[in-house]
């Protein structure tokens, strides 16, 4: 027997708690108060002190970059999402760039640079145009002194996930911070299980990320740039006030401590290599996070109990989380309709 | 036809060893080493903080699908770290397989035979069984042999560059001197031919990853890799023919003039 909701149809707002204050526990909140709905988002986290992957995030919205990686349910959402961002993030008064990425590789490795473009063109991914070094002193100045190819891809940006998940904060509703629960104890018209990786989905996989937040005052980049590199697919997204996040490790590894060595490493070479300005950079932060996953990396929405759970965006949560709220908003009102 | 071998005592059917990072999802890479038929699958865990358990929900993914898990040790660059992932690796996996890896250079990241004999030696010591990645360099092989490795796996080319086999001489010598050593190549097999290519030679079997992982449909490339090897091994049971310089017409031409001197315009 298909499992539904606990709500029964009613005129009035509808009552929705929600576990889990990360980024889609946040945006369905957001979401269902524009719908008039009365919600409360519950996050474990204190509000100084948040774990969630989404705070962790570079946030960059790459559908191109991620799509030979990823499948055709993910590529949908992420294209979806890109015609839906730049109005939620006005909406939310919230920084972002949409003005494409750029993607390259040191001359000695510039044969990864045809290989990304075959992939494109395989996977039939327009919207992007193969670069020469003019080309590249003409967008990106700063770059130009060490690579001779790119890759533009013109449909990629970037948005401020602090920014984002702190606008979120005041427009979900009523936010409890330290406030752990178990959705399957919640009474309300809906219960919506966000938790991510604190769900017990046995289903549910971490995939460790981690990230390094850097000052920069002289570096000069307006788009997020990826470097294609034998051993790492690293990349640099610019944030206000001179700031840049380097991102991201992959790692099938749970662990929940700070970020090793070798990925710190790893990151801050790959920022070196891409412009000298970084060697003079402060280390703002270095985060690691766990990206809440599915054996086939794609998101799930579904009831279990009564409570609809909305987990397992990977790392593309920023990517496709308002296509993923629709759905499960859609679902939501479905179920309402059905009664 | 059963053409079933040993590795350390352990009966195995396929000659197709799959590794199991860079795969688009798990459920794909489970797929791909599924529909290979496979009987072997290697896994890394240094960067999944084995010490603390990290990687257990992938680990146990790769468990249960059914093959004999040979954990490695990719990412090690002295025979010291190597020998304690191992450790690790046996409590996590119960198993006393080990595919010894110790990178000399960065770069191409070519193993380091001064530090991988010493690891073998020791890990032997432990009662491992060792499956040593090294170089095609005869010496080392003949080393890693009389020390007691019964699997040495040379390299077609360096890792992940998908070059095949740059060296086939190299690599017949290792076949024909070192007869008894079950030899497979692994690193650098690009493409189903070059896997076809190393059982032609005679070598016992492959190991690929990246050409199946990073493949647009890395199931069909599974699949494609399997059919190789059995293609490759079939061709080498069968006895090749003996190359030649001059052509031999394959049809009869009993009836022709059987020869006809060269002439000089």
């Amino acid at each position: 027997m298909k499992e539904v909701a606990r709500f029964t149809p009613r005129y009035s707002a509808l009552e929705i708690k929600i576990a889990g204050g990360g980024l889609i526990g946040r945006m369905l909140g957001w979401h269902f108060v524009r719908q008039g709905e009365q919600v409360t988002v519950y996050e474990k986290d204190g509000a100084f002190e948040p774990t969630s992957a989404a705070h962790v995030s570079a946030s960059m919205l790459a559908p191109q970059s991620e799509r030979p990686e990823s499948n055709a349910t993910v590529w949908q959402m992420a294209m979806e999402s890109l015609d839906l961002w730049p109005k939620w993030l006005i909406d939310l008064d919230v920084p972002y760039g949409f003005d494409g990425s750029v993607v390259v590789a040191h001359p000695g490795d510039e044969s990864l640079l045809r290989k990304f473009e075959t992939s494109l063109r395989r996977h039939k991914i327009g919207g992007f145009q193969c670069l020469s070094q003019n080309d590249i002193h003409e967008l990106e100045p700063d770059l130009a002194n060490r690579f001779r190819k790119g890759i533009l891809l013109e449909q990629e940006g970037w948005l401020d996930n602090r920014a984002l998940l702190k606008a979120l904060a005041h427009n979900c509703g009523s936010i409890k911070y330290n406030s752990e629960v178990n959705p399957y104890e919640l009474q309300a018209d809906l219960v919506v299980d966000c938790r991510g990786m604190g769900s017990d989905d046995p289903d549910l996989r971490g995939v460790r990320g981690e990230v390094i937040r850097l000052h920069a005052p002289s570096v000069r980049l307006s788009r997020p740039v990826r470097l294609l590199h034998p051993k790492y697919r690293l990349y640099v997204a610019p944030r206000s006030e001179d700031q840049f996040v380097i991102g991201a490790t992959q790692l099938e590894s749970e662990f929940v401590g700070g970020v090793t060595v070798q990925s710190a490493l790893e990151l801050l070479t790959t920022a070196y290599s891409i412009h000298d300005g970084f060697e003079e950079a402060e280390i703002v932060e270095l985060g690691a996070g766990l990206r809440p996953a599915y054996p086939d990396n794609t998101p799930r929405i579904y009831w279990r109990n009564g409570v609809l759970s909305v987990n397992g965006l990977y790392r593309h949560g920023f990517l496709i989380a308002p296509a993923v709220v629709n759905q499960a908003a859609e679902e939501v009102y479905k179920q309402c309709a059905s009664f | 036809m059963s053409d079933s071998w040993e590795l350390y005592g352990v009966q195995v059917e396929s000659r197709l060893f799959l590794g199991t990072s860079r795969y688009p999802s798990p459920a794909i890479m489970e797929k791909a080493i599924q529909r290979s038929g496979t009987n072997v699958v290697t896994t890394s865990l240094r960067r999944q903080s084995p010490a603390s358990k990290g990687g257990r929900s992938i680990w146990d993914r790769i468990s249960k699908l059914g093959c004999h898990v040979l954990p490695n040790t990719a990412g090690c660059h002295t025979a010291r770290e190597a020998v304690t992932l191992a450790q690790m690796s046996r409590e996590i996996f119960e198993t006393n397989w080990i595919k010894l890896e110790v990178t000399g250079d960065e770069y191409n990241l070519q193993p380091n035979p001064y530090e991988l004999l010493s690891a073998t030696e020791q890990l032997l010591n432990l009662n491992f069984d060792v499956f040593a990645y090294c170089t095609d360099d005869l010496v080392v092989c003949q080393r890693l042999n009389n020390l007691g490795c019964e699997v040495i796996m040379p390299w077609g080319s360096p890792i992940g560059t998908g070059k095949g086999l740059i060296n086939t001489f190299a690599l017949e010598t290792l076949r024909d001197r070192l007869p008894e050593a079950k030899l497979l190549v692994d690193a650098g097999i690009g493409l189903p031919s070059h896997a076809a290519a190393a059982l032609e030679l005679g070598y016992d079997g492959v190991l690929v990853n990246t050409a199946v992982a990073t493949a647009d449909d890395p199931v069909s490339m599974a699949m494609a890799m399997s059919r190789a090897v059995e293609a490759g091994r079939l061709a080498y049971l069968a006895g090749p023919m003996a190359p030649s310089d001059t052509a031999h017409a394959s049809t009869p031409i009993v009836g022709t003039p059987f020869w006809k001197a060269k002439t000089r315009n």
